[in-house]
Order: C-alpha cells, then structure tokens, then sequence
C-alpha cells in the first residue's frame, strides 16, 4: 500500500522555496491479555498512513490522514501551505537542512512475529501468567504485545530511506495478599528485536522473578518520608539518568527557552565520575532505530562527559536553529505525530567503584525498579517512583518498604552522586511527550547519591 | 459511516458469532507556539474501526485504521478469526439488549467560529505576556478536535454521537536572577468561542513569576490545601480505584469497601452524563448501555463501584453504563461533579496553622494499596495562614482513603477539564517531607 513511488509524487509537488518531508507507514500487531490464568483479552490491530511537512521561516505546517493517494497527498499539501499563511506573529526563521540519506533496509529479526501462530503466543503469555502464581497470589496480569512497523521517509531534496521496526514484549505484574493490603510488582521485556527474544524460557523466568519480588513485600510497611543517602539499581539508574537530566537535553526545550540546560554546553553541570549517553544504535534494543523520523542516521550521543554538557539530542529544526549538527534524535509515535527531539537508549555509563556501595550510610534507602517518572524541563524539579525499597541501617541492607519516590533538580542532582559501580543493565520502558509514547531503554550501573528527598507517610 | 449502515454491514456478512463495531472519525486541528515564536500548525484526519466479535463464548477484537472502505470487513473477519483460534475465555457473554433512548450530537460551533480569530487571540496574549518583566518564554497549544462515533451491534442496537472540545494551554517560563520557574494553565471549552485566551496566559505568567525563588519546605506533618486543578487529577484517580473489575481482581485500594464510609462526611461525588454544557454528554456509554445520574460518594459512604458489562456478570450486577473503549474496554465516568464547598480559597489558606498550598502534581497513587507519594511540581509553604515561600524537592505523602477521610473544608472555586468538575480541597494530618 505504500511506496516510493508516493514519495517521488510528493518531492515534485513542493513549492520551491519550502522544505518538505513526508513519513509514510504501515503497522500490524497483536495484543494478548491473560489474567489469573485465563485469557481476558486477544486482539490484532492495523493502520496505515502519512504524515507531511512542508517547512519555511521556522513555520511547519504538518497534516495527517490514513487516506494514502496522491489526492490525499495533494490535499493535504494545500492544507499545510494554507495553515502556515495564518497570520501568527513572531516565527523563527530558518528552514531544516538535512541529510540526505538513500538507503533501503529490509526487516532482518530471526522469527518475524507476524508469522507466529497466535496459538504459541498465547502459550507464551499462558506460561508466563502460571509462573507468576505463588501461594500469596491474589492476582496476575500477564500481557504479551508485538508491532510492526515499516517507514518509508522522504523529502523533497532526494532523501528515501525506508526501513522496519518490530516490538515484542511481555509484561507481567502479581499481586501478593498482606492482610488488608495488596503489593504487586511489575516487570516487562521487550527489543526492537523478533520472536527469539523469548527463547530459553525468558517469558517463565520472568514470571518467576515477578512473583519472587512480590512476595519478599509482604510485611513491607510505607517508607517515611525525609532526607537520606540512596542507593539506585541499573533500573532506577536508568530512570533518573532519563529523566532528572535527559529531558532536559532534548533540544526542541532549549529553542523553547524551557530547559535548565540553556547555554549550558561546555560547562561542568556534574561531578567528574558521570558520563551519560544516549545510544539509538545498540543492537536489538527497544529504543534502537537505524534513521530517525527525519531520515538522518541514528548516532551514539555523549551528553554529559565527565561532568561537562557535551550534546543536546536534535532535530533538524534545532540543529539548523542553534547552528550545531544534527545527530538523529527526531522521534515520531506514528505517522499522524511530528517528530520532536527525543532519547532513545538513555544510561549513566559504568564507573570503577568497587567497595561495598553501602558502607558509610547510617541511615538510607537502596531502590529497586521504577514504577514511573517526570520532569519539568524549565524549573529542574523532576520525580521518580521505585517499585520497592529496603532500608539501610548502619551500612546494612534491612527492612523492605513499599512505593518508594524520590525528588529533586537537574542541576543539582549529578554533582550529588559520589558512587558509580562497574556493572551494567538496560530496562526497557516507554517515555510519554507532548502526548506522543515512545518505546525507550534505561539503565546504567548502581550508583549512590546522598542527601535525597524522599517521598513517604 | 453510520451505525445502520454498520449494522447492515454485519448482518451481510453472515456470520455465526455476535458483533459489536465501532467507527470513530476524527479530525483534530493544533496550533504550538514555541520560545514565544509560531512554530507548528497541524491537521490530523483520521478514521477508525473496532470490532469485538463473540463466538461460543469466546472474544476476538481487531482494529483498523486504513482510511479504505474494506478497513471494516478487514476488521470483522480479523476479529471472527481471532475469537476462533484464540479468543479469550474471561469475557463477557453477550452485547447491549438495551433501547438507546436518543442520539445525542454535542457539536461546538467550529463552522461558526472562526480559527484566525482565535489564532489571533492567542498571537496577542504571546506577545502582551513576553513583554511582562521576569517573564523569559512562552510556549502554548491551541487545539481542537471534533470526532464523530457510530456503534452498532449484532442485536440491533445502535447509537451516533458527535462531540467537539478545544483546548488552550500556555506554558510560561519566569526567570530572575540566574533562578527558574514555571506556570502552566490550561483551560477546555467545547470550542474555541468558550476559550478566555488572556485569562489562561496570565494565569500561568501570575503563577510562574510567583514560584520563583523556591526553597524546601521543612519535614512535617500538616495541612494540604489541594488546588482544584490538583485535586482533579487525584479525583480521576480515586474514580479510576471504583472499577469494578479491578475491585473483582483484587487490584484496587476500594476493595470490600461499598457502603463504607471512605471519606469525610463534606465529600459528595456525582456522575451527571446528561450535563447540558459539557462535550462528554452522552445518553450511552461505549457498549451502547443507557448512562444515568448517579451519586457515587454521598457524604463520605462509597455508593456504587463503575461497572461495564464484563465486570457486572462477574459481580452479579448490572451495567451502571461506564464502558469506555478507549483504552481498550475498561471503565470511567462520564461528567463528573465534586460538591463544592461554602469557603473561598483564601478562607482556606486562613485555616492553614502550618502546612503545604499544593499547586500541581503529576503523580497517582499506587491502586492496588492507595499510597500517594506526590512531589510538589507547583506549591507554596504556608504558616498561620499565609504564604511563606514557594516550594522545590518537597513531597506529601498520604494513603488515598485517609486523604479523603482527612478532608476538613472544600472550596467554593472548581475547576472544570476532561468533564470534572472539582473544588479545592483542605486535608489534614498528611506528611510533608523536605529538608
């Protein structure tokens, strides 16, 4: 249903002296829900369509349909041109100068999920779901999901790349009785992978690790809330790196005058132990892609080197804007979104320390796995939410606690971490923007932070 | 497409299960300003079906979104396929018997209205804001959407509705003194007539200029007054803890709770679907089961839990006509209204020996134990009744039954989004935790 042949008709119809690109895609999907061991939802989804811009003075006018024709294209064309006439006020004034790219990939996972039977996904899912239940299970929730997704992106400067995305996942939460209460834990897997990333048993093993950390929470009581040093797991890590700082570096907030890191490149915003990266190009990776939404090369992103802001992560638009170079980062949810600057896989890099990570703490809370996050890019002031917690007591690990959250500000959250240990992991996630849900990867290394704010009754 | 002609087209096709489709065409129209400077304006056109299909027990869904004329054949037969080979068992056992009383258009008046005008608007309050001291940038959208929605089912009932909404929300960035904040406003309306452009824009500036020079609040316990556009989040969470199938599943804080008193006697929440002004009026609800007035709360005791028709088979009830399939056929309420209370706001801050003016918050409590960690986004430290200093790196934490318990005062000012309509609320006894 889509091809190049729409994106040739596309570059001809663009007035000259306009930038304009168009995305085109097709996406088919399955989604299987299982619950308490027994199929609550199955479902197959499909959609197709495009999305175009055409770009002058600063000003984009975007239109999408899932009506793919060259009437459509032209439609919508004309009413881009006709939205960007408005009378607006004050634009900014430059026009995307991109990279222009030709290049076809085709789909290259092991086991394409689109030639699976729905039979062993949902065999899949029902082991997952029976791993998960223990004795003081009350509830499971166990969903398995895949997407695929084929772009085509062009522009009217010559640019084509065409090229697959695939996203299995599984997810999978339990919930343990406590008396009155009930904890649950949740746990995901997922890459831009096919169907072999659940070889070896990886959907039980996670149902088993799933129902094992529910049940260490019985008897978990809620932390008290005040100042402590912390310690993060790889996925809090993850989480905090995403969003106490990579918010913050997405370029589209700095030309918004929103972000804390405005001017801010070269200067020191860290202690020296913190390196932070954002790497679209590791292999199979939820947050991996081979081009951005706007055709340019995925490219590994130093952000912060040894302390010092290094990169914003770019679209075009910001690139051209603040007259540095585009590195890849323009990410759209689906053809009906415009691109904006986003992360993709986003991680502390692994430091030397090798002591007891613990030791020294009189009185703190080590985190474990991230419920959610947010930050507001202009003020600083970010959360984040771990699934569970144990207190420290004296350099020792004790007592669990539940729904552990912490609070803090960009700038001043990097200099505070004194500990970076030299183990690695990435956990795979979703980041919401301006409405647009992208799948993301997180994570890093242990690290610990002291004099942290920590939310709690 | 219609819901009859949905209708037909299931009856043509033949087929030995029960269906229910849905078609919803959208057309959602934006404008985003950006560092004070016009930046994108957008049309998004589209047009979606979804089919739940029901064969010996067993139910299949498909979506399509193919802007072709075979998307609801591709749809119906995907559904049927899957309700075949591997439709889920923990289902409901039918669709909607239930006479729709009428259809029900809430249209705006878009044709009416013209968007430069209103483009017009919000170009002037930019430029009247950006030139305010203190104020360093301004970011806004400006949207409106308007969908239309046919349903039909194997059993002869259908229903059409058409709706439309416009939003503003404007972002303003203060800076003074190497220091940073933010004000965000945002208002709805069903379109852009309803919309008081400057209002929101200086709202936000008023609110960006005012949390500057923000310092931690101490650790304590104390009193939280609760803006009403802060509590409207967190009532769209407690309402989300009364569905009924994540009380049947063990999965939410409300559990074992109907008739019990949950709340302080001043809470009193209804659902109203019929609301005259209000772009969510609906006479029907996603399964094309009637929607009524009901209380939900009334002084403090939890009257009823949301049900669709999957989770009233399994409690033994009927649909209190909650179903929403947007999110993949779950429950909510349709309009709802928190009683407000006799008090201005100021009268509340009066009340406050000690504690936090809660502004704004992202955050929602866990649903299965009800605790509420919530960092304080916006908000302002308050002693003996009045403003100290506004707030950074400072959390309230609170389990959501007792914050509702803990309620001593509601506001005579709502705020009104999404179809809630809530007052501010003064709670006590919550923990604050600072430096």
């Amino acid at each position: 249903m889509i091809d190049e042949d729409l994106i040739k008709f596309f570059a001809s119809s663009v007035k000259d002296g306009y930038y304009g690109d168009i995305r085109l895609s097709e996406r088919e999907g399955t989604f299987l829900s299982v619950e308490n061991g027994k199929v609550r939802r199955t479902a197959n989804v499909k959609d197709a369509g495009f999305g175009l811009r055409v770009i002058k003075n600063g000003v984009c006018g975007f239109v999408s349909s899932n009506n793919i024709s060259k009437k459509a294209i032209k439609a919508a064309l004309d009413a881009a041109y006709s939205k960007i006439r408005v009378d607006t006020g004050k634009t900014r004034g430059t026009t995307p100068n991109p990279e222009l790219n030709n290049v076809r990939l085709d789909p290259k996972w092991a086991k394409d999920t689109r030639s699976v039977d729905i039979a062993d996904k949902l065999r899949l899912t029902m082991d997952m779901d029976r791993a998960a239940i223990g004795k003081d299970t009350v509830a499971t929730v166990s969903d398995y999901r895949d997407l695929v997704t084929h772009w085509l992106i062009g522009n009217n400067l010559g640019a084509v790349v065409s090229f697959y995305e695939s996203h299995p996942q599984l997810g999978i939460a339990s919930f343990v009785k406590d008396g009155a209460t009930t904890h649950s834990i949740k746990k995901t897997l997922s890459g831009n992978c096919g169907f072999e990333l659940f070889d070896n048993n990886a959907n039980s093993e996670l149902g088993r690790a799933t129902k094992e950390e529910a049940e260490k929470l019985i008897g978990a009581k809620a932390a008290r809330g005040g100042k402590y040093d912390v310690v993060l797991d790889y996925a809090m890590t993850g989480v905090y790196t995403h969003e106490a700082f990579g918010h913050a570096s997405e370029a589209d907030a700095i030309l918004a005058k929103s972000s804390v890191l405005e001017n801010k490149l070269g200067k020191k915003v860290g202690n020296d132990i913190v390196t932070i990266v954002d790497d679209p190009t590791i292999k199979l990776a939820s947050g991996s892609f081979p081009f951005d939404q706007e055709g340019v090369a995925a490219k590994k992103r130093i952000i912060v080197d040894r302390g010092v802001l290094k990169e914003y992560l770019h679209t075009l638009e910001t690139a051209e804007t603040l007259g540095l170079t585009p590195n890849g980062a323009a990410r759209a949810m689906d053809y009906a979104s415009i691109p904006l600057s986003r992360m993709s896989n986003t991680f502390i890099a692994p430091g030397d320390f090798s002591d007891d990570i613990y030791e020294g703490i009189k009185c703190g809370i080590s985190l474990y796995g991230f419920q959610y996050g947010y930050v507001e890019t202009s003020s600083g002031k970010f959360m984040f939410k771990s699934q569970y917690g144990r207190m420290i007591h004296n350099g020792k690990l004790a007592e669990y606690v539940r729904d552990v959250a912490l609070t803090g500000t960009t700038l001043d959250i990097l200099n505070r971490i004194d500990a970076i240990t030299s183990d690695f992991k990435l956990d795979a996630g979703v980041c919401g923007k301006e409405g647009q849900w992208v799948p993301v990867t997180s994570g890093g290394p242990s690290i610990r932070i002291r004099g942290v704010v920590v939310g709690g009754q | 497409m219609d819901s009859d002609s949905l209708l037909r087209t299931i009856r043509s096709l033949g087929l030995d299960a029960d269906f229910e489709v849905t078609c919803t065409s959208a057309v959602n129209s934006g404008l985003k300003i950006a560092g004070g400077a016009f930046n994108i304006a957008l049309i998004n056109e589209t047009e979606a079906v979804g089919v739940r299909c029901i064969c010996h027990g067993r139910m299949g869904l498909a979506t399509a979104s193919l802007g072709s004329k075979d998307a609801l054949k591709i749809a119906i037969e995907s559904a049927y396929k899957l309700a075949k080979q591997a439709g889920a068992t923990d289902s409901q056992s039918g669709f909607s018997k239930m006479k729709i009383r009428d259809n029900q258009r809430r249209r705006g008046r878009m044709g009416q209205f013209k968007e430069e005008n209103t483009i017009k608007e919000v170009r002037d309050a930019v430029q009247s804001i950006s030139a305010l001291k203190k104020v360093y940038s301004v970011n806004a959208f400006l949207d409106h959407s308007s969908k239309k929605v046919s349903i039909a089912n194997s059993n002869g009932v259908v229903g059409d509705y058409e709706s439309t909404t416009a939003n503003i929300l404007a972002e303003i960035t203060a800076k003074y003194k190497g220091d940073q904040a933010s004000g965000i406003k945002i208002q709805e309306a069903r379109d852009y007539s309803g919309l008081d452009i400057p209002s929101t824009f200086k709202n936000a500036a008023d609110t960006a200029v005012s949390l500057l020079g923000s310092k931690q609040a101490p650790t304590f316990r104390g009193q939280v007054l609760i803006s009403p556009e802060a509590a409207n989040g967190l009532v769209g969470d407690f309402i989300a803890a009364m569905s009924g199938e994540e009380v049947y599943k063990h999965r939410s804080f409300l559990k074992d709770k109907l008739g019990d008193k949950i709340a302080s006697e001043l809470l009193n929440i209804t659902e109203d679907p019929s609301l005259p002004k209000s772009p969510y009026s609906r006479t029907f609800d996603d399964e094309l089961i009637p929607t009524a007035k009901k209380d939900l709360v009334s002084n403090g005791v939890l009257k009823t839990y949301l049900h669709n028709i999957y989770s009233a088979e399994k409690m033994g009830v009927r649909s209190t006509g909650n179903a929403f399939r947007t999110s993949g056929g779950f429950v909510g309420a349709t309009n709802l209204i928190i009683r407000r209370g006799e008090e201005t706001m100021q009268d509340l801050l009066g009340r406050i020996d000690e504690g936090i003016y809660l502004l704004d918050t992202e955050d929602s409590p866990n649903m299965s134990t009800g605790d509420l960690s919530a960092m304080v986004s916006a908000g302002y430290y308050i002693k003996k009744g009045k403003i100290m200093y506004p707030v950074k790196e400072t959390m309230i934490g609170i389990n959501m039954i007792d914050l509702m318990r803990n309620i001593s005062a509601l506001s005579k000012e709502v705020f009104e989004i999404s179809g809630i309509s809530t007052p501010a609320i003064l709670a006590k006894n919550v923990k604050i935790s600072g430096k």
